[in-house]
């Protein structure tokens, strides 16, 4: 009986009870933070997905303005050299006044292009709606052979069935340009789509997808150049086919597994440019529709419905949205 | 009695652990693992990219690199199974120069830039691998498929 009083009056732990008290915490934090990144990456996702709304909200007022989407990137018809009259602008240049950059828009003098280094504010400029905070904050890109620095943005918009070859060709009239060979697209060479001619219905085309940026010299994802702000149909998204891009301007960074590239061309006037949309959410990509709604779309998506979500046209038995 | 006690504590814990492991270690994404050999007339292709699409196109596509004539895709970049069309592609310089000179904008060196000349590329592969691909192969799920590719450039 005093035995017992005196063990049971003993106000102290042992060492063992107090590892294992320990350890018992250890397992519940090591339950919880999976739990605690997953919350914070599905916050990221929210405002990656308020994002691309802001941009396909843009390109529906640019639409009410001109009664067209912008065009993907811009070739000045006759220009007598490649570097003058807003050549080489993008869908991104035309709607920054959407995006309420209007005063970075202003700064642009449309007597230049924006390939040879000029109009170098509004190409350096990079701000929070163009990227999606699951992917780090991306430096600016400069490239060998330019002086001017690109910022990026990683969203993308939709150029159809790679690869794209389009170029301005300097001193040659608008109808010297190598044919557009690619199937689907709303944004390419001098576009001009308006919503009518989204055939198949605004809530069945892609508009806007997201890419994964690299570092230093890679041009993926640069904002107010023709070789980046775009991306194809060819595979599925988050698919680890590498990207084919100028070979100056592929540079994996530090991450060679999830951005994989290989140098497919060398200038302006060869380009054979294939980009896939890629995120670093879970399983998937956001993918903005034309009709300004975005869905998160399954990388394991079907290769024929994925294809079929990039034609402005409906091919036979096209039915979409049901299946992501 | 007492140390019997902590014992069956540490055992619990032991036990909810493993089962943390193994609940993490079934989070398998379905895809199979894919490996082999890429040569054109009996060379290892030096770097290119294999692609595997689904034949009937009901399913995601999947690839990667070709580095010194071998490939593997697993885990994220791994294949889902079933019956694929595979696409090889390898680009290399023609040997031919192109002529990529951006005459400036006006006093950046005027319509008359010099000639700056660049290497074209183009892929070596024939279209029957890549565009109008005829490979084909069969992922099978669960194990590592091995799928060695001889292309012939005739």
């Amino acid at each position: 009986m005093r035995y017992r009083r005196q063990r049971w009056g003993a106000s102290a732990f042992t060492l063992v009870e107090l590892l294992v008290v320990i350890a018992i915490i250890g397992i519940l934090i090591a339950l919880l933070l999976p739990a605690v990144q997953a919350a914070r990456e599905a916050a990221r996702r929210s405002q990656c997905t308020n994002n691309m709304k802001q941009i396909l909200l843009a390109l529906h007022m640019h639409h009410d303005r001109d009664k067209h989407f912008p065009p993907g990137h811009y070739a000045p018809p006759n220009a007598a050299v490649s570097c003058n009259d807003g050549s080489e602008a993008t869908w991104v240049t035309y709607s920054l006044p959407f995006l309420e950059q209007s005063a970075a828009y202003d700064q642009i003098d449309w007597k230049y292009g924006f390939g040879c280094g000029s109009n170098t504010v509004v190409t350096t400029l990079a701000f929070s709606t163009m990227n999606c905070p699951s992917d780090r904050k991306p430096e600016a890109a400069t490239g060998p052979g330019t002086t001017a620095a690109y910022a990026r943005s990683n969203y993308v918009a939709n150029n159809g069935i790679g690869p794209m070859k389009e170029w301005c060709m300097k001193n040659q009239p608008a109808t010297a340009r190598p044919p557009i060979s690619r199937e689907g697209g709303v944004f390419f060479i001098n576009s001009d789509m308006a919503i009518a001619e989204l055939l198949d219905g605004t809530s069945q085309t892609a508009m806007i997808c997201e890419i994964r940026l690299s570092k230093q010299g890679d041009f993926r994802g640069v904002m107010h150049y023709p070789e980046a702000p775009l991306y194809h149909h060819n595979y599925t998204p988050n698919s680890l086919v590498p990207d084919g891009i100028r070979k100056a301007h592929c540079d994996v960074g530090n991450d060679p597994v999830r951005i994989p590239c290989t140098g497919t061309f060398t200038a302006y006037n060869n380009r054979s440019m294939t980009l896939t949309a890629r995120s670093y959410h879970p399983g998937g990509v956001n993918l903005g529709l034309g009709d300004g709604s975005v869905h998160f779309v399954s990388e394991t998506i079907a290769l024929n419905v994925w294809q079929a979500m990039c034609t402005p046209k409906s091919a036979v038995g096209e039915v979409i949205v049901s299946q992501f | 009695m007492s140390s019997g006690k902590y014992l069956l504590g540490c055992d619990w814990a032991a036990g909810l652990l493993a089962a943390c492991l193994a609940a993490c270690a079934g989070c398998g994404t379905g895809r199979a693992t894919v490996e082999g050999t890429v040569t054109l007339d009996g060379q290892p292709i030096e770097s290119g990219s294999i692609v595997f699409e689904p034949a009937d196109g009901a399913g995601p596509t999947a690839g990667g690199q070709i580095e010194n004539g071998k490939y593997r895709l697993a885990e994220e970049g791994g294949v889902m199974p079933g019956k694929k069309i595979v696409r090889i592609i390898a680009i290399r310089a023609t040997g031919r120069k192109l002529d990529a000179s951006m005459p400036g904008a006006e006093g950046e060196g005027g319509p008359s830039a010099p000639a700056q000349l660049v290497d074209e590329l183009a892929c070596y592969i024939p279209a029957i691998y890549n565009e109008k691909s005829t490979l084909t192969c069969e992922v099978v799920a669960g194990k590592a498929n091995q799928h060695n590719f001889e292309l012939k450039s005739e």
